[in-house]
């Protein structure tokens, strides 16, 4: 009898904590179909009626707290839902989690300021870009040049496109961070000078601050601050319907003003949303 | 299936991943020269008569041991700065693993020494021998023979443990793992590579170990 009651607890137990741990990977609808809208594209998706989204912490670009996710790329991703008659299902998860969810057929797309590389979209299928994204120095001295760091202990975060070219000139001086939030602790106790990150999202965590962020003007030692980077849309590389889709959605959006009003609507400047290339990097 | 095979991957991942299991070695092998001195020091003030001597011993072995290594590791390189405390990382790797090590090893120290026969310090005191002899040419010799084993099985998990200092920015093998991982998003073929590292390194420490737990066992 008491064995009964201890497998009984036992089983209930379990069933609870399976629960906590579903909850835990739970994501909520930010909207809804109709049931009389026409979706520009056909694909699938995990999820019939549901685009399943891997969203990272990134202010300004993603940001979930309280179920609701926020920032330029769900706003976005709202729109493309939108046109495509899908109701948007977020994760949440951190940087490395994200692309192996989408691999896995666990999220069907990730977003995140995602830079376009050739290196990248041999794993996963690669949007056209929606928007560029520039080298921002965050300094309590407000420089812009790189130059003007040379030889100082600077900092960056890591699996952005300026490493490889920042560690050649730095080598040891640089400390590679796995978030901003580090390195951010490290810019203000000053063990680094400076700090390099996205613009729009060192812009967003330096208000009130000591510190600042400023686009690094260009250095050709360093590509992208030449360049620019473009951020697009990881999605499930088998998924091609999918990725023609995000591409065709993404072009109407850039084409009637959409992409150019959601910046101005966050203080951003628009000139990021003006796309000149579609290559890979 | 990626267009990228593994072995590709693993060529480009390699070098840079060669360096950071050296920095991984340098760091076991600098926190066991600190750490493991500090354990024996440990150990023989925790067992001193003296009140003075021995809670602050007692206190510092049951943080080490009841702090979590990355906690300590945090506190060291994050939050001293707030104290007008700044440490490079590696220097805070240092500390911090030391810490931890000396409470573990202290308490196998503490072990050992306490394995060796009372008749032993008995002999000692009946030569007429000090404490401080008796400790240093009985108990220790004796002690640590029967405490080395525990010791090198910890120095392999301390070996794995320097995992931890990728998370105040120490470029050791995960740290370049997840960097690479990022950079290419091949993130089972980067960490497959990086747990092949770590178990090759271990394994060979581990046949190591067992030559030398019979070469220092006690016939």
């Amino acid at each position: 009898m008491r064995n009964l009651k201890k497998a009984i607890v036992g089983s209930l137990s379990a069933v609870f904590m399976m629960s906590g741990l579903v909850a835990c990977g739970s994501s909520s609808g930010a909207s809804s179909s109709s049931s009389n809208c026409k979706a520009a594209h056909e694909f699938s998706t995990i999820t019939t009626g549901q685009l399943t989204v891997a969203i990272p912490e990134l202010p300004p670009f993603t940001s979930y707290k309280d179920n609701k996710a926020t920032g330029i790329d769900p706003s976005i991703i709202s729109k493309i839902a939108d046109l495509e008659c899908l109701s948007v299902s977020y994760t949440q998860v951190s940087f490395a989690e994200a692309i192996p969810a989408v691999q896995s057929n666990r999220a069907d797309i990730a977003i995140g300021d995602y830079y376009r590389t050739k290196e990248r979209a041999k794993v996963v299928g690669m949007s056209d870009a929606m928007y560029a994204d520039q080298l921002g120095i965050v300094s309590k001295d407000g420089t812009d040049t790189l130059k003007s760091l040379e030889g100082k202990k600077v900092g960056t975060v890591d699996g952005y496109l300026w490493l490889n070219d920042t560690k050649k000139i730095w080598g040891d001086n640089l400390t590679i961070y796995s978030s901003n939030v580090e390195m951010r602790e490290d810019i203000e106790s000053g063990r680094i000078v400076a700090g390099f990150d996205s613009y729009a999202t060192a812009a967003a965590y330096s208000k009130g601050k000591d510190y600042s962020s400023k686009v690094a003007k260009a250095d050709s030692r360093v590509s992208s601050s030449v360049d620019g980077v473009q951020a697009g849309i990881p999605y499930t590389k088998t998924n091609t319907a999918l990725g023609d889709a995000l591409n065709a959605d993404i072009k109407k959006l850039r084409d009637d003003g959409t992409l150019a009003k959601i910046f101005s609507d966050m203080g951003l400047d628009t000139s990021a949303t003006k796309i000149t290339s579609s290559d890979l990097i | 299936m990626s267009e990228t095979s593994w072995l590709s991957v693993w060529a480009g991942a390699l070098p840079e991943m060669l360096d950071g299991l050296k920095l991984s070695l340098l760091i076991t092998v600098v926190v066991i020269l600190i750490g493991m001195p500090l354990g024996l020091l440990l150990s023989l003030g925790s067992g001193s008569r003296l009140k003075i001597v021995r809670w602050p011993c007692f206190a510092i072995v049951e943080i080490g041991r009841g702090t979590p290594a990355l906690v300590t590791l945090y506190i060291i390189y994050y939050g001293l700065p707030d104290i007008g405390l700044t440490f490079s990382a590696l220097i805070s790797s240092f500390i911090g693993l030391s810490i931890t090590t000396a409470a573990y090893s202290c308490e196998y120290i503490r072990s050992g020494l306490r394995s060796v026969p009372r008749s032993q310090i008995e002999a000692g005191q009946a030569l007429d021998l000090k404490w401080s002899d008796i400790y240093r040419k009985i108990v220790i010799p004796q002690g640590m023979r029967i405490a080395i084993p525990a010791l090198l099985g910890y120095s392999i998990q301390l070996f794995q443990m320097t995992s931890l200092t990728y998370n105040i920015t120490v470029r050791e093998i995960t740290g370049i793992s997840y960097s690479y991982g990022l950079q290419t998003f091949q993130y089972l073929a980067v960490f497959a590579l990086a747990g092949l590292l770590y178990a090759a390194v271990s394994t060979l420490c581990t046949i190591l170990v067992a030559w030398l737990e019979r070469s220092v066992a006690l016939h």
